[in-house]
């Protein structure tokens, strides 16, 4: 149940209904055709706030170029190892419409080796888990890893800022108390 | 530690860079250039355009006083042993005219006793936020309405404690030096 208000039809609410639009045309709907999915919703009593929210997702997450499917493998494993089961659910989802493999799925949630993953995936997934879980413990052997795997700086900036939005994203769910859509 | 990303000052050729520069300038994020935080991601201005609208958006805009935003700041920074963003809020509160004895509470006593019971509830929500976002309860929440913020603020409170990891994330891992400091 969610602590805060959703509100689903933004019409009024100039600011919110204009969100609403771009994050609707950019696939993010719920289980309602034509509302955004609860993590948007949940943050419709302040458009002010959700609209960084969404540049952050918009930018981090929509755009870049790192693959989508890496991408929400990444999210995934970090919405495990958070045990946020919204995310979790979401991320499952999204790498299912997408035609990523059941195994290679079930790999990101429930092996700590991934061996199921290819190895420059499993590489970049590891980097992402450790940022999230302790930025501290980062060292710089773990970037030649992944430049080892052929990875650009920008592409590892791109891994690093995943993993911190993957954080984020999914402390909001857990402390709004979001349901699954 | 080696530099991880290439830290980029000058923008001539590349305005998409110099716009956004400006802007973080312009909103006191830095004198000449931007922060280590930002420049540091000068390599992605379309990460960099990104992250700069959730500080706006979050840290620089909203309803709760700049003040008690940049003590959340602190306070989850020196949990989190981010000596780049320790350094940086307190800086900042300094220079608000926060006095000294606060500014102490924040970092190194756990009970805040220094720091007024509402801003403290505040902190204490936000640290838990951060630290273990599964934990916050109705309780929780009830505390801070019954204090009188709104559903609103409350929600701005929550997601400073968001924030703050994130920003000592990529401060963590970009291993960027503080402010002033040379590169170690």
């Amino acid at each position: 149940m969610s602590r805060f208000k959703q509100t689903k039809d933004p019409r009024g609410n100039t600011a919110l209904e204009a969100l609403y639009k771009e994050i609707l045309e950019a696939g993010a709907e719920g289980s309602e055709p034509g509302v955004p999915n609860n993590l948007v919703t949940s943050l419709s009593e302040r458009p002010d706030l959700l609209a960084p929210t969404w540049e952050l997702f918009k930018g981090v997450v929509v755009g870049g170029v790192v693959p989508s499917t890496v991408k929400e493998m990444i999210l995934m494993a970090i919405a495990m190892q958070n045990d946020c089961q919204y995310c979790s659910v979401a991320h499952t989802r999204a790498l299912e419409a997408m035609g990523v493999p059941t195994e290679v799925i079930q790999s990101c949630t429930s092996d700590p080796e991934l061996a199921q993953v290819p190895p420059l995936q499993r590489a970049m997934i590891k980097f992402g888990l450790k940022t999230a879980r302790d930025p501290k413990s980062v060292t710089d052997d773990d970037f030649q890893t992944l430049r080892d795997h052929g990875l650009s700086d920008g592409e590892i900036m791109e891994v690093t800022m995943l993993a911190a939005a993957g954080n984020f994203l999914d402390t909001w769910a857990h402390v709004s108390g979001i349901q699954v859509d | 530690m080696a530099k991880r990303f290439r830290r980029i000052d000058r923008t001539e050729n590349n305005p998409e860079l110099g716009s956004l520069y400006a802007e973080m300038i312009e909103s006191g994020l830095g004198e000449r250039v931007p922060l280590n935080w930002f420049t540091a991601q000068a390599e992605r201005p379309d990460i960099l355009a990104a992250t700069w609208k959730l500080v706006k958006g979050v840290l620089l805009q909203g309803q709760l006083p700049p003040t008690v935003k940049q003590m959340i700041l602190l306070k989850i920074s020196t949990h989190n042993q981010c000596r780049y963003c320790a350094a940086l809020y307190t800086s900042a509160l300094e220079a608000m005219g926060v006095p000294k004895e606060i500014i102490d509470s924040v970092t190194e006593d756990l009970s805040l006793a220094k720091v007024p019971p509402p801003q403290r509830a505040i902190l204490e929500f936000a640290m838990k936020v951060a630290r273990e976002p599964s934990s916050v309860t109705d309780e929780d929440f009830r505390r801070l309405r019954e204090l009188g913020l709104s559903e609103g603020e409350t929600m701005e409170v929550a997601m400073m404690g968001a924030f703050a990891n994130f920003i000592n994330t990529w401060a963590d891992v970009s291993g960027i030096p503080v402010e002033g400091e040379a590169e170690s």
